[in-house]
């Protein structure tokens, strides 16, 4: 792969970001440490501030990460898939299908004898076919009706009765699992322990893998189904492997992280407003790294460092990304796509 | 790991034990269960004294076991799951626990606390004032990095499910994390009994036994009172929000309370998954005739009850101003009846009898509940 010198002086500037902002949510945390306690807590272990920085914080920044770059590839894959800029995990409702889901096993599980699934095991599972389930059925009306505005409405229908039946489960619901279903839904990277890690590696890598390995055909398939199959590429196949791919990462992301809103949607738009390049492989570099970028930011706003309370996530994330997708807008005056 | 020492407070934990209890004696396995709670027991295994933890919230099959072990023992155990007595610094997730903690003295070693705006305790606002008491965060998502960083002995939990990334971190840093399922007792008296295992933390089994006993016979005195009274006045219960009345179901704490207080709640024989969830139409048909309004919204003034839904203002509870919410804070916005009111069950009760039967107890002065005023 040939890559331009700005385009490789630009992806030089992100990594050194990512490594900066890495360091920073690691030294930003509830509790303030000195530039002296920090660096003695990353190798001393008999210090307090070892257990706080190697428990705490470093899994809460590399969970940051790989959910900035699961949910950011996610977004953009849906948006090559659907050819319509505007779409993204929680704009088509996979993130409500993920959190249908959640809720089925944690609000519903009285009512559906689901109960003996352990939460590590039963929230993740569902979550995971929540979000297939949703995807699969916008899918399906895409594929008889190929108009981008139906695609949208489709997907804010499913999000709606989606969060219909949320709430119905809710209204039946005890308040004690309530309450637990509502702190699931603030979204965080707190608390992942090395297994959740591990699952959040091998959702977002294997959705890199696949879209990097995909990169030729996934760019014949953004100049339409015809010109694709002129090129050899078989539509129906990467289609599907689409929806897998972001269902899959999506699911296991809103199911560990909860629903984190706007990454999928922002941070492709983000990434073609700084390259400005059809090239799907480094897009998806990009991609990553602005993902990352976004999520960890959005991450150390949410902990209001030395404080005791934190910001929920999701709506940290909805908070910086709403305002970026209007600047973009309004200075370009279009998505560029 | 350092070693422990092993000075147990049988004696003191056994002290308490021969009075109220059931105990199963055998020469190396003794246990003790607590005569109201279900959610907590006490056993000695050569010559060991563990506090086991059973089911601490609803639907749960979940246990813990903490050995008990004073600082001349020689034990070697997981400091995760031993827990040095008595405690000398330690955090709570729930106001409730500082009730308990306060009826034993012991708020000087409490540290950090989830929620400290809303705590009535005046002696723990003061401590928040100078900062001797920190703000914990969420309850279910606590500053754990502070908690590390301050050297929490242990770590009293309110929980509505198992936390269990909460609970491995605090287990890396040897902090016990205590799940105090106190809410989940159906039993007023249930509920005060847990003062028992605050006792063991502080060292306090004597004391805590002592202060038990007497809440106990002073609650079961007034139950008598109240059954003597032959005429049990109807109430209803709960608060309605959004056109839904939600009020306690059968067989739960609230209603084990107006039954004990000689008060017939029109809804006691309901049966729902949690709270009740009443259409306002039902609440009107069948609670209408009530004279007494019991545990009402924070509202203070009946005026914003009737707001609330046109039915309201009909009635009788309301006509006759007989509502009474439990909203009563000594300080900050704390509510005494959830701080208190758990420890002290006789105090709720006599509270009640004195709504329900004011001829019984004339000179008594509200605790926790407060009339809404026009």
């Amino acid at each position: 792969m040939r890559i331009k010198i700005s385009h490789k002086r630009l992806l030089v500037n992100l990594i050194l970001g990512l490594i900066l902002l890495f360091c920073l949510n690691i030294f930003l945390g509830s509790v303030k440490l000195s530039i002296k306690e920090f660096i003695t807590g990353l190798y001393d272990t008999t210090s307090a501030n070892y257990l706080i920085i190697h428990s705490l914080r470093i899994p809460k920044a590399l969970s940051s990460i790989l959910i900035g770059v699961g949910l950011g590839l996610a977004g953009f894959l849906m948006q090559i898939l659907f050819r319509n800029p505007l779409s993204g995990p929680y704009v088509l409702g996979v993130t409500t299908g993920g959190s249908l889901g959640a809720a089925l096993f944690i609000l519903g599980s009285s009512l559906f004898s689901i109960g003996f699934l352990h939460p590590k095991y039963g929230i993740p599972l569902f979550s995971s076919l929540g979000s297939l389930t949703v995807l699969s059925m916008i899918l399906l009306v895409y594929k008889r009706i190929k108009d981008p505005m139906t695609l949208l409405i489709t997907g804010i229908l499913f999000s709606s009765i989606s969060g219909a039946v949320i709430s119905i489960l809710a209204y039946f619901s005890t308040a004690e699992r309530l309450r637990e279903f509502v702190f699931w839904s603030y979204g965080s990277t707190h608390l992942m322990n090395t297994y959740e890690l591990l699952i959040l590696t091998l959702s977002s890598g294997l959705c890199l893998v696949f879209a990097l390995k995909n990169s030729k055909p996934l760019e014949a398939f953004l100049a339409g189904d015809i010109m694709a199959k002129t090129l050899g590429v078989d539509v129906d196949k990467i289609r599907v492997q689409i929806i897998l791919f972001t269902g899959l990462t999506v699911g296991v992301l809103t199911a560990f992280a909860g629903p984190v809103a706007f990454v999928g949607l922002v941070v492709p738009h983000i990434s073609r407003q700084i390259l400005k390049t059809s090239n799907v492989q480094l897009q998806l570099i990009s991609v990553c790294l602005i993902g990352s970028l976004f999520v960890l930011a959005s991450d150390i706003v949410a902990t209001l460092p030395s404080n005791a309370m934190s910001l929920p996530l999701n709506a940290v994330t909805s908070i910086i990304g709403a305002p970026i997708l209007l600047f973009i807008v309004i200075k370009t005056k279009r998505f560029i796509f | 790991m350092k070693p422990y020492g092993l000075v147990i407070a049988i004696s003191l934990i056994f002290a308490g034990c021969n009075s109220v209890g059931n105990e199963k004696i055998s020469t190396k396995h003794k246990k003790w269960s607590p005569k109201y709670a279900k959610g907590f027991s006490f056993e000695e295994k050569d010559g060991v004294t563990y506090l086991n933890i059973l089911n601490p919230w609803p639907g749960s099959n979940f246990k813990q076991q903490f050995a008990l072990i004073s600082e001349n023992d020689s034990l070697k155990a997981n400091k995760s799951l031993a827990i040095n007595i008595p405690i000398k610094r330690w955090a709570t997730s729930s106001t409730s626990h500082v009730g308990f903690a306060e009826e034993l003295n012991e708020l000087n070693s409490l540290k950090a606390l989830s929620g400290t705006n809303y705590v009535s305790s005046e002696g723990v606002q003061s401590r928040i004032n100078k900062n001797e008491i920190v703000e914990l965060g969420q309850t279910g998502q606590p500053n754990i990095e502070w908690i590390i960083r301050n050297q929490i002995e242990v770590y009293l939990n309110f929980s509505i499910a198992e936390n269990a990334s909460v609970q491995s971190l605090l287990e890396k840093a040897q902090i016990p994390m205590i799940y105090i399922g106190e809410w989940n007792e159906k039993h007023p008296l249930a509920r005060a009994e847990w003062i028992k295992v605050f006792g063991v933390l502080f060292d306090k089994q004597k004391q805590a036994d002592s202060i038990f006993a007497a809440i106990e016979t002073n609650y079961q005195k007034w139950k008598k009172r109240a059954e003597i009274e032959g005429n049990a006045p109807n109430i209803i219960s709960g608060s309605p929000y959004n056109g839904v009345w939600y009020a306690p179901q059968k067989n739960s704490y609230m209603q084990k309370f107006y039954e004990d207080a000689n008060l017939n709640y029109v809804w006691k024989d309901l049966e729902y998954t949690g709270s009740l969830q009443l259409d306002m139409e039902f609440v009107f048909n069948t609670g209408k005739s009530a004279s007494i309004w019991l545990n009402s919204s924070e509202y203070q003034y009946l005026s914003s009850l009737e707001k609330l839904n046109p039915l309201i203002s009909e009635l009788s509870s309301v006509q006759n101003s007989g509502v009474y919410n439990t909203s009563k804070s000594k300080v900050s916005e704390g509510v005494l009846f959830y701080e208190k009111g758990v420890v002290r069950p006789d105090l709720v009760l006599k509270d009640l009898i004195q709504i329900g039967h004011p001829n019984l107890l004339t000179k008594h002065k509200l605790h926790f509940f407060e009339k809404l005023r026009k």
